[in-house]
């Protein structure tokens, strides 16, 4: 044991040893493993700024206890420090080992509120710390999600959350953590009532390539469903890239949400409620019964909206009778809020009891209108930048070149059986980098 | 620890620095939750309500659902949260509570009164744009004031008043700039691209 301290200590300073440090401490892990109660007692002699690697290895060994109960809080406090003071590039050096360990932490401290709370600050500055670019997504980036769930805090969680994801960290992502990344964020944007985001955030997850169904994919599109009722009033149709087996099967999984669509669609309000009421039950089960209370309530300014795209000026009594509101001090009121929310644009002439609905577009807002035209097309620039180069890297890609070649070869020798699984392989090529799919003939 | 805090806490509030006050509560919550004593963390939970009823009623009811229980019994805690809650529903009411003159003899008393003059700037915008014409007293009830007062604003803001009927005038839209020389080298940078390919 004093020998491993030591090693870590003497083969931590230069960058060019870290290789050999990693390889000892993989020799050694089982020893380590079995001697668990033993780091606690030397665990004092390294420093997280400069022993990173042996820190995260050390730790990394705990984590594989079974009964850990006895040393939470010890855990938690190394973890901590580990996350909040260790040195960046170790902790890169060794980042798989260190996704893992903050994993175990984060089964930790979502067992309260007030320890999820504790955990978020450290897991915000350890992303900063072990992700290659801005643009990358780690395993730890759902862990971090999930504890600001379960304590209720989001605005920590928010300079991430907003990051624009590119790239997957290959070394410590699984398509796991990518589902609940997008899972758990559009949970998030919508807790803060931001729906446009969080249906975006949705929508990532399920259009993710893949074979088979999950349960996390099901809970997305039903969270999906009613966010999209709250935004459009109706379910957006799956976007055509998404994968064949989510398009065919999603709706079978998830009934009676496509139950609460039609009666939505409908535009009755009665029956939207009762049938709302009718899977109450399963609503509660899912955690879903807030969000559909507010889908009833965005109905009835849906209502008002349709209203502006008919009528130029209406009486607020008879608004107050198309949209079923009891009288017209609470239509007026009604419009005001959505005024407010900029949802319409509307003049209440209160002296004659009248609105009058402005369909044309607000003059003033061109120049803003240019400004975030031309941003959207520098982000558009952005992209087909980086999909460009994501095309180059599969063009020159070894294993793709040589399936190409198999599958040329054959086809030129007619042999008609062996193109088409080269084919059917090809295919598998094109998928692997997550969300681009475009394979070359 | 705690001392300083609070004297930081302080200065923030004798200036009205929402942001920097509110910046101090979150850290605080973030990193010794559930550590100290409520007595100690109440002022600080206080402040953090009031700052985010100003700006933030989102975050406002967040903080109230994961407050601890112990605090949350705290009398003046309770009448914040009832202040978001009905500025949620814009039931104009809320200006009752917020001009209850108890909240001058406390700490809270800069804030409480930054956010009645932000309140009243919005619905003075609001109202100028949502209204050709407002009878007095709902005008009066969406300010938070009486009708006497309602009535010398809207003069001072030059807004034709005929019988109990106020004539709000629509706020003067954005004046048009021009192009600008770096929009218009963006611009040109875009058609350059598109036609290299």
């Amino acid at each position: 044991m004093e020998g491993i301290i030591h090693r870590i200590q003497g083969l931590s300073g230069k960058q060019d040893d870290w290789r050999s440090l990693v390889q000892q401490l993989d020799n050694n892990l089982d020893f380590l493993c079995q001697s668990r109660l033993a780091i606690d007692e030397i665990y004092g002699q390294l420093n997280p700024e400069s022993h990173g690697i042996g820190c995260v290895y050390l730790l990394y060994c705990k984590t594989k206890d079974a009964e850990r109960s006895s040393s939470d809080e010890m855990f938690i406090q190394q973890v901590r420090d580990l996350c909040v003071s260790g040195n960046p590039e170790q902790l890169k050096f060794v980042r798989s080992k260190f996704c893992e360990v903050c994993r175990i932490f984060t089964e930790i401290c979502r067992e309260s509120a007030s320890r999820a709370m504790f955990g978020i600050t450290p897991l915000c500055v350890g992303i900063s710390k072990v992700r290659p670019s801005p643009e990358h997504l780690t395993s730890i980036h759902a862990d971090l999600l999930q504890l600001c769930l379960v304590a209720k805090v989001f605005k920590p969680a928010l300079p991430i959350v907003s990051q624009r994801i590119l790239y997957v960290t290959k070394d410590c992502v699984q398509p796991r953590d990518f589902l609940l990344y997008y899972y758990y964020g559009g949970m998030l944007y919508t807790a803060l009532k931001d729906y446009n985001k969080a249906l975006d955030m949705f929508q990532l997850a399920f259009t993710m390539p893949c074979h088979a169904l999950n349960e996390i994919l099901v809970e997305t599109y039903k969270k999906y469903v009613l966010v999209s009722l709250i935004v459009h009033g109706e379910v957006q149709s799956l976007p055509k890239y998404s994968t064949n087996i989510v398009q065919r099967l999603i709706k079978n999984c998830c009934a009676e949400y496509n139950e609460i669509a039609n009666a939505c669609s409908a535009n009755k309000l009665d029956e939207l409620r009762n049938c709302v009421e009718k899977h109450k039950n399963l609503l509660t089960k899912n955690q879903n019964l807030g969000l559909a209370m507010q889908m009833i309530d965005s109905m009835c300014s849906r209502s008002i909206q349709r209203l502006t795209e008919t009528f130029v000026t209406l009486s607020l009594t008879d608004i107050a009778q198309e949209v079923k509101l009891p009288d017209a001090e609470s239509a007026r009121s009604q419009v005001l809020r959505m005024i407010e929310r900029e949802q319409i644009v509307a003049t209440i002439d209160e002296e004659k009891g009248m609105v009058s609905f402005d369909t044309e577009p607000d003059k003033a807002t061109s120049q803003q209108l240019l400004l975030r035209l031309s941003k959207q097309i520098e982000v558009a620039m952005e992209l087909n930048e980086k999909l460009r180069q994501a095309d180059e890297d599969i063009s020159a890609n070894a294993a793709y070149l040589s399936k190409v070649s198999i599958q040329e070869r054959q086809l030129r020798w007619g042999d008609s059986e062996w193109a088409a699984t080269g084919a059917e392989e090809m295919l598998d090529v094109g998928e692997k980098p997550a969300g681009f799919n475009f394979g070359r003939s | 620890m705690v001392g300083s805090k609070q004297a930081a806490l302080q200065s923030c509030l004798s200036t009205r620095d929402v942001d920097g006050a509110l910046k101090i509560c979150e850290e605080l919550e973030l990193e010794h939750v559930g550590q100290w004593e409520p007595a100690q963390v109440l002022p600080f939970y206080r402040v953090q309500l009031l700052c985010y009823v100003v700006n933030d009623l989102v975050n406002a009811r967040w903080l109230w659902e994961r407050m601890p229980d112990a605090v949350k019994q705290d009398p003046e805690l309770i009448e914040l949260w009832k202040i978001a809650r009905l500025l949620w529903k814009q039931d104009p009411s809320a200006f009752s509570h917020i001009l209850d003159p108890k909240w001058s003899q406390s700490n809270l008393g800069e804030l409480m009164k930054l956010l009645l003059e932000r309140l009243r700037e919005k619905k003075l915008l609001l109202i100028s744009r949502s209204h050709s014409s407002i009878s007095l007293q709902s005008c009066s009830s969406l300010l938070g004031m009486s009708e006497a007062e309602a009535q010398s604003l809207c003069k001072g803001k030059n807004w034709e008043i005929s019988g109990n009927y106020v004539k709000p005038i629509s706020p003067p839209a954005a004046v048009e700039h021009d192009l600008n020389p770096d929009q218009l080298q963006a611009l040109t940078d875009y058609v350059c691209s598109l036609d290299a390919r």
